[in-house]
């Protein structure tokens, strides 16, 4: 096959030792496997060989000669690889700033990319001039606003969010439904007006009104839009985040309004963020009866989910964690009945299918001096 | 001027930020501090609410769980569109760099932070730490002191009895004397470094060793407890080397006082695990490091060569050992290499002033009484040790440790000052070694029954009162008032050393808190406890004072007594070996026994 590819994927945790670097370390293996190219960073960083906060051994991320690694000065220094510089960059991290290094002898390396949206774009391009290739950000913790940059996200879940499973599956169907939110009809005009605060566009897209800020936060810039009267089929954007106060006076307002609007967010990760998933779904709900269409700008698609059956136990008696585990087959199976994409045990099942599922949405890979007549 | 929202992300906790807000506004910067217990998207919307806010500063006391929660804080700001203007710093007890990097903000401050650290960061100027903490240059422990007797009745006794050792002494030699010639003579460190050999150092010097040398050089054959290193592990120890020198920066333990400085010892037996022993002592705080040698070293004649592990405690003292440890060390760091006890000790010195150390230890009482060596012998080689730290320029302490043995004070001191003036005639830089340790005839006369200080300062005292010379009261400071129980250890070690620093002395050598009680060698862990105890000392002392009773003042001048009554019984002996072997020094009644090792080896020199 070709190799001329391009995608940026992401690899999102929805906590700690939620199994991100070893999902990442699969994909990697299998990728360099296949002989498909790849650039692996993260966003912010990752990598230590003990766990900042419990303690507990993680991963070290193991590079072979051809790699190609984004990461930050002070983690070039400390790897046990041999590495080559070929691109430096002046992304800053509190790590140094960040260098594009090809791996010559095989070692260990910790990865510490950039921890902001604007810099992960950036790097992203940075990449894409460099040449083809699967660019892999690494998410940090529950770091989730930074994945609006990449075309698509792997979801990593599992008993270190929370043991219980049922509730695990429930959290896992409410970020699924976020990320499966439909692009809105009108998101190519409105992405080309380039709206950086909430603003009301009228259905024959030109701008009734524009407030300040680009977030919603409190019932009083929620009454501010509607006191004043909004035309059927108009388009509500809200480029920044939103508050749960923000979503209940949404729902207040819209519940009595009656007529057809669109509601349209930049992309699924600023409902994400704002970690009450069950509020919004229960918003879209009541939002889709009246008449509401809920949508975003930019898709960020979740691709496929990983269940990691690992948690740390808390001991009250000495105050410690130790590891302890769920039942992995229920785990995988919980998940999977309330997703509409696969979900993996990478430990057990390796990556190899999910590598296949990832090939599937590669685009052509192009230079961007690439000039078209 | 910087405009910097402050937001403590805890139910009550902001007396950090308080702290940090005084000191910005202190900096010319506006600065705005939240109320406690506001909701992450409470402390967004103040910032949406505040266009003109560049920096925010949160702080939380991290558990578990909270690092998803900033994770969180991060992910809203940057949904929020907040981050592209305002930079985001978080501190709390367990921030480091690494963390806040890792949650994506854009600095971490943890403990220890300075309010310079957070300005800068706020300024977006690059943190340079004040370079006094970390850039430590090497002092000249008897610098600003001229030897000068304020007691003339001491004074008078001393130049006699140093008189009586010259004329006896000048024509006298030993094969460790020879050996010391031959090293100083043939041996040229510049030549072996580049691997060029030892010249015909060898030829000469094989006959003035002892068999286990000899048989060392004739056939290559190792003392039992030694191998060399393999291949491996000499690379192994340059890449360690070569790794933690990356990172390695030194650390000061004084806080407003520049003096005592601190030593530690090491000698665990391994060179490479006394180089890791050497760097966490450098990066802990220890301004200097002492070399521990085997007990058999001492009775051999002669050193061995080559890169050598001995599997009991004491690093065989060889050239290339030397050299490994020497390389080792941070450029800052005082070397001592003791030489006071055996039947090497004036080699000992040359070798040492030859690689490159810094300090040696030299004191024929101790070393005849207390270590073994025969005293003829040891005042021999002793005094031409001292000639080659001369020439060298190696100041040396003379070490007291006979008092350990159950030697009062007075008379070891007046063995200590007589081995001091015999140095200072020769042109030579002594430092005084008074123990402070709860000794044999502390517990037996209960000199210490209220307090540890008195007698210790009575010490002190004592010696001031007699010559302006350094003092480096060790060996190791609390010696006998250490238990098995590492935090009673760190903390005796801690209040003798605040003591030392109370009564101004130049320097102080502390053990580790396994030393009295390892049962093999010291661990790099209770080096560590020892150093931090005493930084902590030092910090609470400050420019405070320790005041001693007026019994100090007592013991003072009852050991000042002891020791001119002392140095007068030797005037009387006539003959400083006589005075040692008759006890006058330390009896056996005493503990003290004259050493055979190297008995009948010295020789007097034929007119030529």
């Amino acid at each position: 096959m070709t190799h001329l590819i391009d995608l940026s994927l992401g690899l999102a945790g929805t906590a700690k030792n939620t199994g991100k670097t070893t999902t990442t370390a699969a994909i990697v293996g299998e990728l360099r496997l296949r002989g498909i190219p790849f650039y692996l960073t993260s966003i912010g960083y990752d990598g230590e060989n003990l766990d900042n906060i419990t303690g507990l051994p993680k991963p070290k991320l193991r590079v072979e000669p051809g790699d190609m690694i984004a990461t930050a000065e002070k983690c070039i220094l400390t790897s046990t690889a041999a590495l080559k510089r070929v691109l430096s960059t002046d992304i800053a991290t509190p790590l140094g700033k960040v260098s594009v290094v090809r791996v010559e002898r095989p070692g260990l390396i910790e990865t510490a990319g950039p921890n902001k949206s604007s810099e992960v774009k950036r790097l992203r391009n940075l990449l894409r001039e460099f040449g083809p290739g699967i660019a892999i950000f690494d998410g940090a913790l529950n770091r989730i606003a930074p994945m609006s940059e990449t075309d698509g996200i792997v979801l990593a879940t599992g008993a270190a969010k929370t043991p219980d499973i049922p509730r695990l599956s429930w959290e896992t169907r409410l970020i699924s439904h976020i990320t499966n939110l439909p692009v809105v009809p009108a998101a190519e005009i409105l992405r080309n007006k380039g709206f950086s605060t909430v603003a009301l566009i009228a259905p024959d897209m030109s701008t009734c009104a524009a407030w300040p800020r680009s977030s919603l936060l409190t019932e009083t810039d929620v009454d501010l839009i509607f006191s004043r009267e909004i035309m059927e089929n108009s388009y509500l954007y809200i480029p920044g985040i939103i508050s749960e106060q923000a979503v209940n006076a949404l729902l207040t307002h819209l519940q009595c309004y009656n007529k057809r609007l669109f509601l349209a967010f930049a992309d699924p990760t600023k409902l994400l963020v704002s970690g009450n998933a069950r509020i919004f779904e229960a918003l879209s709900l009541a939002l889709a009866e009246a008449g509401v269409f809920v949508g975003v700008l930019h898709s960020v698609p979740m691709l496929a989910v990983t269940v990691n059956p690992f948690y740390s136990e808390y001991r009250y008696e000495t105050q410690t964690y130790r590891p302890a585990f769920v039942d992995a087959v229920r785990l995988q199976l919980a998940v999977q009945r309330q997703v509409n994409v696969p979900v993996y045990n990478i430990v057990k099942q390796g990556a190899a299918k999910l590598v296949d599922l990832i090939i599937t949405r590669v685009g052509r890979w192009e230079s961007p001096a690439t000039v078209r007549f | 001027m910087k405009n910097v929202l402050l937001a403590p992300l805890d139910p009550v906790h902001d007396i950090g930020l308080k702290m940090i807000a005084r000191g910005l506004e202190q900096a010319g910067h506006k600065t705005t501090l939240l109320p406690p217990d506001l909701g992450s998207e409470e402390i967004i919307e103040q910032i949406l609410n505040s266009p003109d806010v560049d920096t925010l500063l949160l702080s939380r006391t991290l558990g578990y769980g909270v690092g998803e929660l900033l994770a969180r804080f991060v992910d809203l700001a940057d949904a929020a569109g907040v981050r592209e203007k305002v930079k985001i710093g978080i501190g709390g007890m367990a921030i480091r760099p690494e963390l806040a990097a890792e949650l994506g903000f854009d600095a971490g401050f943890g403990p220890g932070t300075t309010i310079e650290e957070v300005v800068c960061f706020v300024e977006g100027r690059e943190y340079r730490p004040d370079p006094n903490r970390t850039n430590k240059n090497k002092p000249d422990l008897t610098e600003g002191y001229d030897y000068t007797y304020l007691h003339a009745g001491i004074a008078a006794k001393l130049e006699k009895i140093s008189s009586f050792i010259l004329d006896w002494v000048k024509d006298k030699w030993s094969p460790g004397v020879e050996r010391a010639r031959l090293r100083d003579e043939l041996w040229d460190v510049e030549r072996w470094r580049k691997r060029e050999g030892n010249g015909d150092l060898y030829q000469h010097y094989l006959p003035l060793c002892s068999e286990l040398p000899k048989k060392f050089y004739e056939t290559g054959e190792l003392h039992p407890k030694t191998r060399r290193f393999t291949r491996e592990e000499v690379a192994g120890l340059e890449r360690y080397l070569e790794d933690t020198k990356a990172r390695m920066s030194v650390l000061k333990l004084q806080h407003t006082r520049k003096k005592p400085y601190v030593f530690n010892q090491y000698g665990t037996g391994c060179p490479f695990m006394d180089i890791g022993h050497i760097l966490a002592s450098e990066a802990w705080g220890a301004d200097g490091v002492v070399h521990f040698d085997p007990s058999w070293g001492a009775r051999t004649e002669g050193f061995l060569d080559g890169f050598l592990t001995h599997q009991e405690d004491g690093t065989v003292i060889t050239p290339a050992n030397l050299n490994r440890i020497y390389l080792g060390l941070e450029k800052s760091t005082l070397w001592q290499i003791r030489a006071h006890r055996g039947l090497n000790t004036p080699e000992t010195v040359v070798l040492a002033g030859k690689i490159g150390a810094d300090l040696t230890k030299i004191n024929f009482c101790y070393g005849s009484l207390a270590a073994g060596t025969d005293p003829e012998r040891m005042v021999v080689d002793a005094y031409h040790a001292m000639l080659y730290a001369k020439k060298y320029k190696l100041p040396f302490d003379v070490v007291t440790n006979e008092e350990l043995a159950g030697v009062p004070a007075y008379k070891a001191f007046a063995g200590m000052l007589i081995v001091s003036d015999l140095a200072v005639r020769l042109g030579a830089r002594p430092i005084l070694q008074p123990l402070f340790a709860y000794s044999p005839e502390v517990m037996i006369n209960e000199l210490m029954e209220d307090n540890y200080i008195d007698f210790n300062a009575g010490k002190v005292y004592a010696l001031r009162g007699i010559i302006n010379a350094p003092i480096w009261p060790g060996a190791p400071i609390g010696f006998l008032t250490h238990t098995e129980d590492r935090v009673q250890s760190a903390m005796t070690t801690a209040l003798h050393a605040s003591l030392a620093a109370s009564l101004g002395v130049d320097a102080i050598s502390i053990a580790s808190t396994d030393e009295a009680y390892s049962g093999g060698p010291i661990s790099a862990p209770a080096k560590v406890d020892t150093l931090r105890a005493v930084q902590e000392g030092f910090r609470f002392l400050g420019q405070g004072t320790i005041t001693p009773t007026d019994t100090a003042v007592r013991y003072a001048e009852r050991i000042t007594d002891g020791i001119e009554k002392v140095l007068e019984e030797v005037i009387k002996a006539g003959d400083i070996v006589a005075a040692l072997h008759k006890g006058l020094l330390g009896s056996r009644e005493e503990g003290a026994y004259p050493g055979r090792a190297g008995k009948g080896t010295v020789e007097t020199q034929k007119e030529s």
